[in-house]
């Protein structure tokens, strides 16, 4: 067999409900020449038998069979086997736009010196989603050159983990997966932006991620917050807060105070809190003082920006531009 | 009535056009439509709807269920390609008084019999043909009354399918008991065409 121009990496455990759509919208792309290398991660109901059928039915379709050892072996087995220049991921409860493969492929062909290309995401059934859930994936779909999603890299994972298309290299490049207790895709995506790759994301809706109670990013506390958290401390430490043994936090609320915590977890301790609201400016919280905005300056230790809410992020960018902080070199925001 | 607009061809047969604009010499059927029928941006599944019906014989003579009938396009189309009668059902109020207007307009509201609100509404009847251009997910929760309010036999023409609910809706009317004609994938929105089969399911 000839190698595809674009390896589909899906890892599948228990997905016979919906798989068959997934399936369907990958043999329904304009873009023909792509292998899929599907993983079948210890299922328990009929998602072996479909992607066999599947299989038998088109050479393009590859199924590896394994006990069930969870999400990062199984995307670790199928990233070894991926043959093309190209890996897409997909995952078997969600839907391809049929212009997906083709529209990415197209995109890292003309910009070579873009490593990974997303695509807007629309989560459905509509009816269903939380608040919560749409307003990240209203936050997800603003962002698409490569400097506004580093600059929001801290936030939020910055991409649904089933529409990203990159190299090959770059992938293997950085070790593939790792499972650390925390999201694994967003510990390759700081990973890879750490190692100065590229990030970009088409404009089309290419991606429809069904959203189910059932699904693990809403049961496992692999996906908590307190987990996200650990995921980027473990990263600042190695990045923006290396060597770091205090920082202030700009944002005494809920998120500054679990921050605290997650933050002595990894041995830095808050020296200061930030703070707009004069009810809590002089108070000592957790043994800190808590000081006005107008007492921070350049070149006096990180700042992590705790505040939860976008318009008051806003605020804080366009107060530290005023008065000299750089995000990125003095501040960053990290809720 | 009122914003008039360029006319302009949907398929082979139809051309859409404002009411006082003068008539189609050229043997187009004309559709007069007040403005609204396109301001949505949900032409795409309008016209093939309206494509696909041209090409459907069995419209002739038919008792036609326009389901979330909006301007009533669709069940205008379908008497003009010869139905013999319409039901246009829509929960908006508004959007009722648009279809009567335009059923009147193209001369046709003896044909036509109109409905503010859902299935439910409606006393049960099996249709030759039921049209209806509404949200996939909608289609998806009222599969089995659509489907109810088709004779054995008889087509449904589901369009305002975004792409990610196309597989789940030809599933769900699928175990339904109906067989999918066409499936029709446009640039963000899906068409679907299925007969109910003839055995009760």
């Amino acid at each position: 067999m000839s190698i595809p121009a674009i390896s589909i990496l899906l890892p599948v455990r228990n997905e016979g409900p919906c798989l068959p759509a997934a399936l369907e919208s990958l043999r329904r792309q304009t873009w023909q020449d792509w292998e899929l290398v599907a993983v079948d991660d210890g299922s328990t109901d009929n998602s072996l038998d479909i992607l066999s059928a599947a299989a038998t039915r088109d050479n393009r379709v590859r199924v590896i069979s394994r006990p069930a050892e969870g999400l990062v072996a199984a995307l670790n087995t199928g990233l070894v086997l991926c043959r093309g220049d190209l890996i897409a991921r997909m995952d078997g409860d969600d839907v391809c736009h049929p212009r997906r493969m083709e529209l990415q492929r197209n995109f890292l062909v003309r910009h070579p010196g873009v490593d990974l290309v997303a695509c807007r995401a629309r989560s459905f059934p509509r009816h269903r989603l939380t608040d919560g859930l749409l307003a990240y994936e209203a936050w997800l779909n603003r962002h698409l050159r490569d400097e506004e999603i580093r600059r929001d890299l801290f936030i939020e994972s910055p991409f649904p983990h089933p529409s990203i298309m990159a190299r090959r290299g770059v992938l293997k490049g950085a070790g593939g997966y790792r499972d650390l207790g925390w999201p694994e895709d967003y510990d390759l995506w700081l990973r890879l932006a750490a190692g100065g790759c590229r990030f970009a994301r088409l404009p089309g809706h290419l991606l429809f991620w069904r959203d189910r109670s059932e699904r693990v990013s809403r049961t496992s506390s692999t996906y908590s917050r307190a987990a996200f958290r650990a995921c980027k401390i473990h990263h600042l430490c190695k990045g923006f807060l290396v060597g770091a043994k205090e920082v202030s936090l700009w944002g005494a609320g809920m998120e500054g105070k679990v921050w605290r915590k997650s933050l002595a977890v990894a041995g830095i301790r808050v020296a200061r809190w930030i703070e707009v609201d004069p009810r809590k400016i002089g108070q000592t919280i957790h043994g800190a003082p808590v000081v006005p905005v107008t007492d921070l300056k350049p070149g006096e230790g990180p700042v992590l920006v705790t505040i939860g809410v976008r318009e008051a992020r806003d605020q804080v960018r366009a107060w530290a531009a005023d008065n000299g902080l750089a995000e990125g070199r003095d501040f960053l925001c990290v809720t | 009535m009122e914003n008039t607009y360029q006319p302009f061809e949907i398929g082979i047969r139809f051309r859409v056009r404002s009411p006082g604009s003068g008539r189609s010499a050229d043997g187009h059927i004309d559709l007069l439509m007040d403005r609204g029928a396109f301001g949505s941006g949900e032409h795409e599944t309008t016209a093939s709807c309206l494509e696909i019906l041209e090409g459907l014989p069995q419209v002739r003579g038919a008792r036609v269920l326009d389901l979330g009938s909006g301007t009533g396009i669709l069940a205008i189309a379908a008497l003009k390609l010869g139905a013999a009668r319409a039901v246009c059902v829509d929960t908006s109020p508004k959007a009722v008084a648009a279809a009567k207007a335009n059923c009147a307009v193209n001369g046709l509201e003896k044909k036509a019999e109109h409905v503010t609100g859902t299935l439910a509404d409606l006393p049960p009847r099996g249709f030759d043909l039921v049209l209806a251009n509404i949200y996939g997910d909608i289609l998806l929760d009222i599969a089995p009354g659509v489907v109810r309010y088709c004779r054995a036999g008889g087509l449904m023409l589901l369009s305002g399918i975004l792409w990610e609910y196309n597989f789940d809706v030809r599933r769900a009317y699928e175990r339904a008991g109906c067989e999918v004609i066409r499936n029709c994938m446009l640039e963000e929105f899906s068409t679907v065409l299925l007969r109910r089969g003839r055995v009760k399911p």
